[in-house]
C-alpha cells in the first residue's frame, strides 16, 4: 500500500482511512466517536506502522471501522492522534481485502517531489 | 549477493559472503531456481545466514519465495545461549499449520452433488474469512487454559479423544506457554476466534487419495488409494498476528535488539528479558493454533456426518497427523557427530522426522513423520515421509506447500475477467470461498508446480513420497 500527501500531517491523516476502505467496503456514514492513539518509534515508517496497525485491530477485535484521523502531534520519533470510528455494519459493509498485520518489510516514508509518501507492505 | 553454486540437481550452496556467517543452502532443481533469482529469496536467506549464533547453513527449502525478512520456506537453527530468537522468523501467523484426516469413505462414491453439499455445509458452518470468529466468544480464563494446554484443551471439551494428540507435533502443545507474556489486544483478538478458518490461504479440502508410492509407509498412515481425505489449513489467527506484531514493536524499543537492515527481521537473543517473552508468548499462540485446527476438524466431521448421515464410527475420520508451519522450538539436533540443543526456527516449513525419532507415535516410528504439502487448490497435494536424510542436513525439515509464484495483486490481476470457479468445476473441483477476492489470489497459477516441489523433496532425500491427493471440494477463507 502507497500513497502521498503535500504535508507528512496529511499523510498521516489519509493513510489509516484509505487502510479501512482497502479491508471493508461500504457506507462510512454517521458521526464517528474519537479514541487516542499513541505510538512512538525510532522514525515516521515506524510510527506509520504502528498506526495502520491500531486500524486493523480495531476492526479485528472490536468491530470499529476507522474512517478519519486527525493528527495533534507529530514528531520524527512520536506521534498522537485521535481516530475517528464508527461500529461494524454487519448488514452494510463488505469485506475487502483480508489484511491481517501491516509489516515493516521494506517500510518507508520520505520526501518526493515536494510531497510525503508513505509505503507499507501488508500481511494479507 | 553472490550466485548459487550447484551442489548436485537438488541442492545448491549461496557461498558465505559480506556478512553472513555461514552459507545458504537451496533445495531446488533449475527450474525453481531460475524463480528463486528472479524475487528477492536468496538475498532475504543471505540477511537470515547473518543473524548471530547462526549453526549450520541457513536453509531454503523447494517452496521458498521471498518473504517479509526471512524467506518464506526458510529454515535456521540457533544456539540458544548465544543466538538469537526472531518474531520475523516464524511469522505473524504462530503455528499456521496442516492437519490431514483420513476416512472410511470411498471419495469415488461421491458424486458431484454430494461433494457439492458439502462444500456448502462446510461453508455454512464453518466460521471463515478475515476477521470472522467463532459463534462462541471465550472467557479469558477459558482462553489462557487453551494457551497452555493446545489442542487438549479442545479435547477436554469433548472436541475429539486423547489419541489424536499423539498424531499432533509436540502432542499438540508446545511448552513453555504463558499466558502473561500476551498482550490484552492478543487476547481480545483471540477471545472470538477460536474454532475459525481465517481467510488467504487457509482453507478446509476434500480429497481423494490418487496415487500411493510408497505402500508401507501409507499403510502406516492409514492411507489408501481412492479414500476420501480432508485437510485442513489454518493457524492462530488474529491472536498470532497480534503477539508478532507486540514483539516486533517492543523489539524495536528495545536497546538490546538486533536490527538488520531489513526491519521485519529484528531480533533479540534467545535468552533475555524480551526473547524468553517472546518465546512464551510465541508458545502460547502456537497452542491456541493446535487447539483450533482441533476444533475445526472436529466440526468438520460433525458437518460431513451430518451431510452423509453416518456416526463417527461410519465416517472413521481419524487424525494422520497435525504439523506447524511457522514456529521457532528447542529441538535436538546433531551437528558435526554431537547432539546440540538449538533453536529451529521454520517458517513455512515443516517438521520432518525420520524413523526411529523418539518423539514419533509407535505406529509411524518405522515409516518416519508424515510431511503433509498442500498444494494449490485445482491440482494435488502430497504427504510424504521424514528421513535420516533430513535430520542429519535440514533440522528434520520440508516444505510446507507449493509456495507462491504470484504475488496476490498479480494473482487478482491475472483472474480478472475469468471465471475461476467455473474453470475448476470443469477440472472436477467445486470450491466455495467467503470471498471471491480471496478465490482469485489464491488461484492454482498463483503458486508453483506442486508436483516439482515434492519431486526435489524427495530426490534430494528430505522427504520421500507417499501418496498424492487431487482435490475435489475446496472451501477457502
Amino acid at each position: 500500500m502507497g500513497g502521498g500527501r503535500q504535508s507528512l500531517v496529511e499523510l498521516f491523516e489519509a493513510a489509516p482511512a484509505a487502510l479501512a476502505e482497502l479491508m471493508v467496503e461500504g457506507p462510512r456514514g454517521g458521526e464517528p466517536a474519537w479514541l487516542p492513539f499513541g505510538a512512538s518509534g525510532a522514525d515516521q515508517a515506524e510510527l506509520l506502522v504502528a498506526l495502520l496497525s491500531e486500524v486493523v485491530f480495531l476492526w479485528d477485535a472490536e468491530a470499529r471501522l476507522v474512517v478519519a484521523a486527525r493528527v495533534e502531534e507529530l514528531s520524527p520519533t512520536s506521534l498522537t492522534a485521535r481516530l475517528g470510528v464508527i461500529p461494524a455494519d454487519p448488514v452494510h459493509h463488505r469485506p475487502g481485502e483480508p489484511v491481517k498485520a501491516v509489516t515493516y518489510h521494506q517500510a518507508r516514508v520520505e520526501p518526493r517531489a515536494g510531497s510525503w509518501r508513505g509505503h507499507v507492505i501488508l500481511d494479507v | 549477493m553472490p550466485s548459487l553454486q550447484k551442489i548436485d540437481d537438488y541442492r545448491w550452496r549461496l557461498p558465505r559472503s559480506g556478512d553472513m556467517l555461514v552459507d545458504g543452502v537451496v533445495y531446488a532443481d533449475q527450474e525453481l531456481v531460475d524463480a528463486l533469482e528472479r524475487d528477492g529469496t536468496l538475498k532475504q536467506l543471505g540477511g537470515v545466514a547473518s543473524l548471530p549464533g547462526i549453526v549450520g547453513p541457513a536453509l531454503a527449502m523447494p517452496d521458498a519465495h521471498q518473504g517479509y525478512g526471512f524467506p518464506i520456506g526458510g529454515v535456521a537453527a540457533f544456539d540458544p545461549r548465544v543466538g538469537i530468537v526472531s518474531p520475523g522468523g516464524v511469522g505473524y501467523d504462530i503455528n499456521c499449520g496442516v492437519r490431514l484426516l483420513r476416512s472410511k469413505l470411498a471419495a469415488g462414491e461421491l458424486g458431484p452433488k454430494r461433494l457439492g453439499e458439502l462444500a456448502d455445509a462446510l461453508l455454512a458452518s464453518i466460521p471463515a474469512g478475515v476477521g470472522v470468529g467463532s459463534q462462541k466468544r471465550l472467557s479469558e480464563k477459558e482462553l489462557s487454559r487453551i494457551m497452555q494446554q493446545g489442542a487438549a484443551w479442545a479435547v477436554s471439551q469433548g472436541q475429539g479423544t486423547t489419541g489424536d494428540l499423539d498424531f499432533c507435533e509436540s502432542g499438540g502443545v508446545l511448552p513453555g506457554a504463558d499466558p502473561a507474556a500476551v498482550s490484552d489486544r492478543a487476547v481480545k483478538r483471540g477471545r472470538g476466534q477460536a474454532g475459525s478458518l481465517g481467510a488467504g490461504n487457509h482453507f478446509l479440502e476434500l480429497a481423494e487419495v490418487a496415487e500411493v508410492f510408497d505402500a508401507g509407509a501409507a499403510n502406516a498412515f492409514g492411507l489408501e488409494p481412492g479414500m476420501l481425505v480432508l485437510w485442513v489449513h489454518s493457524g492462530s489467527r488474529g491472536l498470532g498476528h497480534q503477539v508478532c506484531d507486540d514483539y516486533l514493536r517492543r523489539l524495536n524499543q528495545d536497546p538490546d535488539a538486533l536490527r538488520p537492515a531489513d526491519r521485519q527481521l529484528i531480533a533479540a537473543p534467545a535468552d533475555s528479558p524480551v526473547g524468553r517473552d517472546y518465546l512464551a508468548a510465541m508458545a502460547a499462540a502456537a497452542n491456541f493454533a493446535f487447539n483450533n485446527r482441533q476444533l475445526l476438524s472436529e466440526a468438520c466431521r460433525r458437518v460431513i456426518g451430518r451431510v452423509l448421515g453416518l456416526g463417527p464410527a461410519g465416517l472413521g475420520m481419524g487424525l494422520v497427523y497435525d504439523v506447524a508451519h511457522n514456529v521457532a522450538k528447542r529441538e535436538r539436533h546433531a551437528v558435526e557427530g554431537k547432539q546440540r540443543e538449538l533453536m529451529v526456527h521454520r517458517k513455512g516449513a515443516t517438521r520432518a522426522l525420520g524413523p526411529g525419532h523418539g518423539d514419533l507415535p509407535p505406529r509411524y516410528a518405522k515409516a518416519g513423520q508424515p510431511v503433509l504439502v498442500p498444494g494449490d487448490m485445482g491440482t494435488a497435494s502430497y504427504v510424504l515421509k521424514g528421513t535420516a536424510r533430513a535430520m542429519a542436513d535440514t533440522f528434520a525439515s520440508a516444505a510446507h506447500g507449493a509456495g507462491r509464484a504470484m504475488s496476490r495483486t498479480k494473482a487478482k490481476k491475472a483472474a480478472r475477467g475469468r471465471d475461476l470457479r467455473a474453470e475448476l468445476a470443469a477440472n472436477q473441483v467445486i470450491v466455495r470461498a467467503a470471498s471471491g477476492k480471496t478465490l482469485a489470489e489464491e488461484m492454482p497459477e498463483a503458486y508453483k508446480d506442486i508436483d516439482r516441489v515434492a519431486r526435489v523433496m524427495h530426490h534430494s532425500g528430505i522427504a520421500t513420497l507417499v501418496a498424492r491427493t487431487r482435490p475435489l471440494a475446496v472451501v477457502k477463507g
